[in-house]
């Protein structure tokens, strides 16, 4: 869409893939609920009742995942369960949807700051840190463990406020981490199967001492494992053709999931014999069942709380010690970034029914320096202790699982209603096969999974119900009377066709990020386009947009772009052809990159206000990620503004990749002012290979400048950097290549050309050249 | 060495019912998804549509192909 008052366009950048999404899916569902669930189902149902849990739990699942992909990839956007309801059902409908979700989420954050602290303090005990961990201190707990839990909360409520969260590439790391540990899981108890086929032994009896009936109940326990799937068709706003990977994403998570847990569930129970020997207690495991001729199943259920501690127990056996650390740092990651996703998940939900005015105003209210819902996110925390301080890790996973059946459930009514009143009028990209068996097969079994939890934990159903009678009592005496009534209440960004942009032309693509930086940038601009009369600028300004405030909130922070536009488009218009966008983004370097591949940009002009911003990137934390992956030549500018006249340009070199472009761009802004350039290399005494002259002479026919007008020149001095400083005294401007040292190499020390760039006074440009194998590599990666 | 196929025959009735129960869901679970992605590329590849013309595709047999112009006129 496009501003009517300055015909900007506004866009979402859409830079999530199929990998992207389906990782973001995966690292919802592999967390501590499978960890937990394998002990506690290994209590109550058995070895073969574990894995028919995972198998039916995961058809169940696929069944609603089926609803999802279909309502996902007919409604691509934002706003998921909460969105399908509204668009079936209406307001309603749409008010239990948020309602519940932000329940749902609570108690599954409230879960996991539970089981990673109760993790943690096993893990302590173990290693003899502490004495021992007391059940039944607080509320059926060691008090130490929910205290603790409330801190992880606070924390993390706390980072969220600050609005980082992980980024898309790091959660993706993390979820391949968990899912390579837990395979590995497997594969080492499948290794010792084969070797040993007798183990299939650890499966009788089958059911434990439990029976089909009480299957069902830990079936509805252990299905918060299997919720998480859903925040991928939150993801419509931001991926890569939508309506054909969201519902692809959402199917491959569910199913990937299910073989995973099958694997690792079968690993664990073969992978163990009862002549084993605990390295916690230096017991065999038949001893440790007091060989009265109970089973694997029987002694890893009967560690902690009805077996939640089990895993833990049975890889420390089975990889002969390190188990036990190496499953508690996949539950410390796990939980971590569970937890982390469960309250910026909670806080939308808040801050979407305040946004529509079914709950008071202020639960839209954002926060105008860190971007988010900052009332939303305080209820939140307070529904998230409560939790935890409150109900049993059992009990908190049972009320997650319940809320979110019933948000399935729902989902999978939604899913009948639309295709029936809407399906002519809706676009789809997947419609499921034998419709609407499917819906109506996962009603009735999440249902029945829903009564089976009330075997598990009558608790969970009484929080469960109490909320939504609760809730209706809101809706009935407060939200149906201020809810926005208008039907399309919910700002939409419509799926932008993007213009291919000819790959013939000069494409530049200028990053504004603040007025003041507006300016030089344009200037600068204007100065390199002006040799070439094809030149095509596309000026940009990404908004990036925390992930617990929804990007269709974004517009309140824009301002600041759109005038760093204008104030740009000014100056240019008259020169070159134009186009201006503006990009709601979470993150504004990968929103950049995105829009570099999208538009064929060849160069991109970057300001960089001359400040590290953190100690862990070398300039920035968008200009590093920007300057590693964009596929195309880059400048980084600082203090180039004021329309200095650029008289006299010093460029050091090295014989770098990035030296012929550097010297390329130095020459065009010296012609443009009758200026001179000036190669330096630094004598230091030791050999070197580059030879500025040699250098000098194979270009300088290529460059656009009177040849005299480019010279070499050699200063000595042992140190370089301080050399270069003190030469550059003598110039208008520095022009230095990038370091090509690797991200490894940079985290030890800062490279000179970034050393050089931050204590420079004088004007800088900082160039990368799009050359290069690792560079070229990158383009496709 | 016991072999695992004849620990199963010879197990309880609940270990045949359960495996027979994982097999099933398992392999409803891998076919169900393959399937769906077969059907997502070709509804996506001839261009999102509506759920009638999608099922009048099917019906005809010519989703995933081209589409015709002149059914458009019509």
């Amino acid at each position: 869409m496009s501003s009517p008052q300055t015909g900007v366009q506004e866009e979402l950048s859409r830079d999530l893939n199929l990998f992207h999404i389906t990782m973001m899916g995966l690292g919802m569902m592999i967390g501590a609920g499978v960890f937990v669930g394998i002990g506690m189902c290994s209590h109550s149902s058995g070895g073969g009742g574990l894995m028919v849990t995972f198998a039916l739990n995961g058809l169940i699942a696929l069944f609603s995942a089926l609803s999802f992909a279909e309502l996902a990839s007919a409604i691509p956007r934002a706003g998921g369960t909460y969105n399908f309801a509204r668009i079936a059902f209406g307001r309603p409908a749409s008010f239990i949807a948020g309602w519940m979700e932000w329940l749902a989420a609570s108690a599954a954050g409230g879960f996991y700051a539970l089981v990673l602290m109760q993790t943690v303090f096993k893990f302590c005990v173990e290693f003899e840190w502490i004495d021992s961990v007391a059940d039944g201190g607080w509320m059926g707990m060691d008090w130490r463990v929910r205290v603790f839990a409330l801190g992880a909360v606070l924390v993390f409520v706390l980072i969220n406020f600050r609005g980082s969260s992980e980024t898309g590439k790091l959660g993706a790391i993390f979820t391949v981490g968990q899912m390579l540990f837990v395979v590995a899981i497997g594969i080492a108890g499948a290794v010792q199967f084969f070797l040993d086929p007798s183990r299939i032994e650890n499966f009788q009896p089958f059911l434990g001492s439990g029976d089909w009936i009480g299957l069902l109940g830990t079936m509805g326990v252990i299905y918060v494992a299997f919720e998480g799937f859903e925040v991928i068709a939150q993801a419509g706003d931001e991926t890569i053709d939508p309506r054909r990977n969201i519902p692809k994403a959402i199917l491959y998570s569910v199913l990937i999931v299910t073989l995973t847990y099958l694997l690792v569930a079968f690993g664990t129970l073969v992978g163990l014999s009862m002549s084993d020997t605990d390295p916690a207690t230096g017991q065999t495991l038949s001893q440790a069942t007091n060989g009265a001729g109970e089973n694997v199943a029987a002694w890893i259920g009967s560690h902690g709380h009805e077996g939640d501690s089990g895993f833990q127990a049975a890889v420390s056996v089975l990889l002969k010690g390190w188990g036990g650390l190496l499953v508690t740092l996949a539950v410390i990651f796990s939980a971590t970034s569970a937890l982390n996703a469960t309250i910026y998940s909670a806080t939308r939900a808040g801050y979407a029914l305040g946004r529509d005015r079914m709950l008071p105003k202020a639960f839209s209210n954002i926060h105008p320096v860190t971007k988010t819902p900052w009332f939303s996110l305080l209820c939140t925390a307070g529904l998230i202790l409560g939790v935890a301080a409150m109900l049993m890790i059992k009990d908190a996973g049972a009320t997650a699982s319940i809320m979110f059946l019933m948000l399935f459930l729902l989902v999978n009514v939604c899913v009948i209603r639309v295709r029936r009143h809407m399906g002519d009028e809706l676009q789809y990209g997947f419609l499921m096969p034998l419709f609407p068996l499917f819906p109506i097969l996962a009603i009735l079994l999440q249902l029945g999974l829903a009564f089976g939890i009330f075997e598990e934990s009558i608790v969970a159903w009484f929080v469960g119900v109490g909320w939504l009678v609760a809730g209706v009592g809101i809706f009935l005496f407060y939200s149906r009377s201020r809810a926005i009534q208008t039907e399309e209440e919910i700002h939409v960004f419509h799926e932008e066709r993007h213009k291919q942009a000819t790959a013939k032309g000069y494409n530049v693509m200028v990053a504004l990020a603040n007025p003041e930086n507006a300016l030089q940038l344009a200037q600068v601009t204007h100065r390199l386009c002006r040799p070439r009369k094809d030149t095509h600028v596309e000026l940009i300004h990404m908004v990036p947009v925390p992930a617990q405030t929804p990007l269709d909130a974004a517009e309140e922070f824009m301002w600041a772009g759109r005038e760093a536009i204008m104030e740009s488009m000014l100056y240019l218009a008259m020169q070159n052809p134009i186009s201006t966008t503006i990009r709601y983004c979470r993150s504004a370097a990968r929103g950049i990159v995105t829009a570099v591949r999208q538009k064929k940009i060849k160069l991109l002009i970057l300001g960089w206000h001359g400040k590290k911003s953190h100690s862990h990137f070398t300039i920035g934390s968008t200009v590093d990620p920007v300057m590693e992956t964009a596929p195309c030549n880059i400048l980084t500018l600082k203090n180039c503004g004021q329309n200095r006249k650029f008289k006299r340009i010093l460029v050091p070199l090295a014989g770098g990749p990035n030296s012929r472009f550097t010297l390329e761009t130095a020459a065009i802004l010296a012609s443009h002012d009758g200026g001179t350039v000036d190669i330096l290399t630094v004598d230091t005494g030791r050999a070197s290979k580059f030879d500025a002259e040699a250098f000098l002479a194979m270009h300088q026919s290529k460059l656009p400048i009177d040849p005299h007008a480019v010279s070499a020149r050699k200063v000595p001095g042992s140190n370089i950097v301080e050399t270069i400083l003190d030469t550059a005294e003598e110039y208008d401007l520095v022009v230095m290549g990038n370091t090509h040292e690797s991200r490894l190499q940079r985290m030890t020390h800062t490279p000179i050309p970034e050393t050089i760039a931050e204590r420079c006074d004088k004007p800088f440009i900082m160039c990368r050249s799009a050359k290069g194998i690792r560079r070229w590599l990158r383009r496709f990666i | 060495m016991l072999n695992p196929i004849s620990i199963l025959a010879a197990g309880t009735g609940d270990a045949m019912i359960g495996c027979v129960l994982i097999a099933c869901a398992t392999g409803a679970l891998v076919g169900l998804v393959l399937w769906s992605r077969k059907r997502i590329n070709q509804i996506c590849d001839s261009g999102p549509r509506s759920a009638r013309l999608i099922l009048h595709d099917l019906k005809n047999g010519t989703l995933g192909k081209p589409a015709d112009p002149e059914a458009d006129d019509e």
